[in-house]
């Protein structure tokens, strides 16, 4: 007996005594910093949020079961991997998406995403946005909503913050911030164009439709408006008042829920930083077209100066906060699998999210383009961990 | 400052220090044991003859074995009878190994530790003349990685090594007999670094200590002034103890990928080697035994215990308790003991308590916690994949015998990987490859 037991016990290999983390913790500490951002959106958004969250968790929890049935493997993570994706997924949708389009998508993030690569550890992409992307391919809707303008999306008012129902929409002429306005015909969100679309006529289309980045002079003598006269106060940016996917939008939950995965070394700060910096840059410099006096269209080549850099700094910061940049910098592109391992790498890759995002969003007509952008470089991730070799220790 | 501010290195982490039981337990003798169980191969490379036969009676000291190509030599750390020959398991380069032993019984004049009066002054002596003695010593140092001293004197006495560093470095979550040791015995083990130091030459010699432990050396620092040591204090971070990072930490330079010390300048002594050198050139006696630390919530008395070569580890312990496991060494590099597994010049500590269920490895998920906390820099996560492709020559070109094996991958895999095994493995096939090819060269 004691034979078999030394040898037993031999086989158990150094070192006898672990740290505590194991993977699951790791994922369900992310989907917990998730929920605090999904917090965020349930106040914005209302209870739909909270449906489509149900929704996207359950329903990766049952593609993820139905997979592992299929393959008949055990299943040694148990659901964290499942409910991370899912509550990833959540953040990346609208509030008004329907039921089927977050199932679809939840199908797509765990079949397509994961399953098909041999499960946890070894996607080339992130899964939550292999879901995203499929269904801002199939289903266009979920980029703007059937029953009211497509250009515009719902936002609750303030009184009806947490439970109201944002299908319940009227259009808001000139809407200018959350805090000072009513809903129209007593409904209980706007329905105003997001934030960005504002930014599109700058550099996409043919006629310009803004005069300058701000109106310094108070002028009247432009028929067109100036850009930061027409967008909602910074204050409401921040607390994630405006439209857009339900994790999106509160800049000040992201930051802290993702500088806690920072704290936890789930994330790199690096990896944040340089995506969100490089964006910022790219905002700052590349070129920008507005209207003359005259109707004629005039190309500014750096707005960071053109207009005195308070105007440019102003102009960029809009820019980084008004589209998904901050989640897809703290949660989307920083997931561990697809991102590059050395601290060098991670650098890179940020960067190259950023450059990349910025430019999508800048000049080309496409929906979702920060999560195009981490896509493709989750695609060069190999590529990036073959060429950032660290300096080894004797070498 | 009296203590030199030493260097830093990348990675390591901060293992927690679960030193308190035995960090103020002075160094006791452990109750005389009925039995000794001498292995007669005590470091890998070492394949020595027995010298005696069961049934003879031998005095504390004499030679019971002796290997002649390495003139390394077992002595007998006590008087007894040679009862039988049997089998032992030694710990010996991070592994166990099975090694022929001589079984004591009936035994008398057990080893203590007290301190002894010299009977030469050693600084009369000439280089050659230390040289030659200790290279005839016949011992093995006391590391974790044991080698004979003749052939640790070899590579120190080449002429690029300059710096002869004690590595007192505790980093271990357990261990304090290094600490002990320091305390109690400090004055020994700077004469024997002197002695070593005027052996090999070395224009600088420096003893290695964790921080916090510097603050109560006090009193030894004159005479280490006076013999021209430097004592040099260094953080208690993980693996500073391993004999390339202290490198590293103390001189700035680093050891060549697969290269011995010698080629920083450098050679390193642990202190309990030291002891026995200035015991073998001052006091013409050989050390048969050594300080080991007990420790563990499951051990019977925690403590420091200076034990005999040969003392077998579950008597020490007194394991009734199935339940229990004992470590040998620190549990982050450490073996689980075999019944049969006895103290060695390499058995630093003995950790019993209750292990946690042993976990099985997932998927990796590529965290690259373990690439950004090795000490050697080394990209954990993809050597792993090149272990699992059998890519080994890939592996030898990302560095992986830099490795210092020291655990730290392992120890923070939230995937629980047996990552510093897998190292281990790529570096014996890349060393076995290295030998073979050379030996078709020379055919």
């Amino acid at each position: 007996m004691s034979k078999t037991q030394a040898k037993s016990s031999q086989r158990r290999l150094a070192p006898m005594l672990r740290a505590s983390e194991k993977i699951n913790h790791i994922f369900n500490v992310i989907s917990i910093c998730a929920c605090v951002v999904l917090a965020g959106g349930v106040a914005v958004f209302g209870y739909h949020s909270l449906g489509v969250a149900i929704w996207a968790v359950g329903s990766c929890v049952l593609f993820d079961w139905l997979c592992y049935l299929a393959t008949n493997t055990p299943s040694r993570l148990g659901k964290s991997h499942a409910i991370m994706t899912g509550l990833l997924l959540t953040l990346t949708l609208p509030a008004f998406v329907p039921w089927w389009v977050v199932m679809l998508a939840s199908a797509f993030a765990i079949l397509a995403g994961k399953t098909i690569f041999g499960g946890v550890g070894n996607y080339i992409w992130q899964p939550a946005l292999v879901g995203r992307f499929a269904v801002a391919i199939i289903v266009p809707v979920v980029a703007s909503q059937a029953n009211i303008n497509p250009q515009n999306w719902p936002v609750l008012s303030k009184s009806h913050m947490f439970f109201g129902d944002i299908t319940d929409s009227a259009p808001a002429e000139n809407y200018t911030s959350f805090s000072e306005q009513i809903p129209a015909d007593k409904a209980n969100a706007f329905a105003i164009p997001p934030v960005n679309s504002w930014f599109k006529s700058l550099t996409q289309g043919s006629q310009p439709k803004l005069s300058s980045l701000a109106d310094i002079s108070g002028g009247t003598h432009s028929k067109m408006p100036a850009l930061l006269g027409k967008l909602p106060p910074m204050e409401d940016l921040i607390w994630g008042k405006r439209p857009g996917g339900i994790g999106e939008t509160c800049a000040m939950l992201i930051m802290i829920a993702g500088l806690y995965l920072v704290y936890r070394n789930y994330v790199k700060i690096e990896l944040p930083l340089s995506f969100l910096l490089c964006a910022w840059l790219i905002a700052a410099v590349m070129p920008i077209e507005l209207a003359r006096p005259d109707g004629s269209q005039i190309t500014q080549s750096m707005p960071l100066f053109s207009s005195g850099l308070g105007v440019g700094f102003t102009y960029a910061n809009y820019r980084i906060l008004s589209g998904s940049y901050l989640l897809a910098a703290f949660f989307l592109a920083p997931e561990m699998t697809t991102r590059p391992i050395t601290r060098r790498g991670q650098i890179i890759f940020g960067c190259g999210c950023g450059i990349l995002a910025m430019l999508l969003d800048m000049f080309l007509p496409v929906a979702i383009p920060v999560y195009i952008a981490v896509l493709i470089m989750n695609s060069a991730t190999p590529l990036i961990d073959r060429f950032c070799k660290p300096r080894v220790f004797g070498q | 400052m009296f203590f030199r501010k030493p260097g830093k290195f990348e990675g390591g982490i901060d293992l927690p220090a679960e030193n308190r039981a035995t960090r103020d337990s002075s160094v006791t003798c452990a109750p005389r044991p009925a039995e000794l169980v001498i292995p007669i191969k005590q470091a890998r490379g070492v394949n020595p003859e027995l010298w005696v036969k069961p049934g003879d009676r031998v005095t504390p000291g004499e030679i019971l074995a002796r290997d002649d190509a390495t003139s390394v030599e077992v002595i007998s750390p006590a008087a007894g009878l040679v009862s039988q020959i049997t089998r032992a398991d030694v710990f010996a380069g991070r592994r166990l190994m099975s090694s022929d032993a001589i079984k004591l019984t009936d035994l008398s004049e057990l080893p203590a530790f007290k301190p002894a009066k010299p009977v030469r002054d050693w600084q009369e002596l000439s280089q050659n003349n230390l040289t030659d003695r200790i290279a005839e010593s016949g011992m093995i140092s006391f590391a974790i990685n044991p080698k004979p001293l003749k052939n640790w004197l070899t590579n120190a006495l080449k002429p690029e090594v300059t710096h002869l560093i004690c590595n007192a470095v505790d980093d271990q979550s357990f261990g304090t007999a290094t600490r002990r040791l320091l305390i109690e015995a400090g004055e020994e083990i700077l004469q024997g670094l002197a002695i070593l130091s005027k052996a090999i030459g070395a224009e600088q010699t420096t003893i290695a200590v964790i921080d916090s432990l510097s603050r109560k050396l006090t009193d030894i620092e004159k005479s280490a002034d006076s013999l021209g040591v430097k004592l040099s204090a260094v953080p208690r971070k993980y693996p500073t103890g391993a004999d390339n990072i202290l490198i590293r930490v103390i001189t700035g330079h680093e050891v060549k990928i697969g290269k011995s010390p010698a080629s920083a300048g450098c050679a390193v002594v642990t202190p309990q080697t030291c002891r026995a050198i200035y015991r073998y050139i001052a006091c013409d006696e050989k050390t048969a035994a050594r300080i080991v630390t007990l420790a563990g919530d499951r051990a019977k008395s925690q403590g420091n215990f200076y034990l005999p070569i040969g003392t077998v580890c579950q008597q020490v312990c007194d394991t009734q308790n199935t339940k229990q496991s004992i470590i040998a060494n620190s549990p982050v590099i450490g073996q689980i003991a075999t019944e049969n597994l006895v103290v060695t010049p390499s058995l630093e500590m003995l950790v019993a308590t209750e292990l946690p269920a042993p976990t099985s490895p997932n998927q990796c998920i590529r965290c690259g916690w373990c690439t950004d906390h090795c000490p050697a820099r080394l990209n954990v996560a993809i050597l792993n994949d090149m272990y699992e492709l059998c890519d080994f020559d890939s592996a030898r070109e990302l560095g992986v015998q830099a490795c210092v094996g020291c655990g730290v991958c392992s120890y923070i895999c939230p995937a629980k990987l047996e990552l510093s095994y897998r190292m281990s493995e790529l570096k014996t096939v890349i060393a076995q490859q290295a030998l073979s090819q050379k030996a078709g060269c020379d055919e």
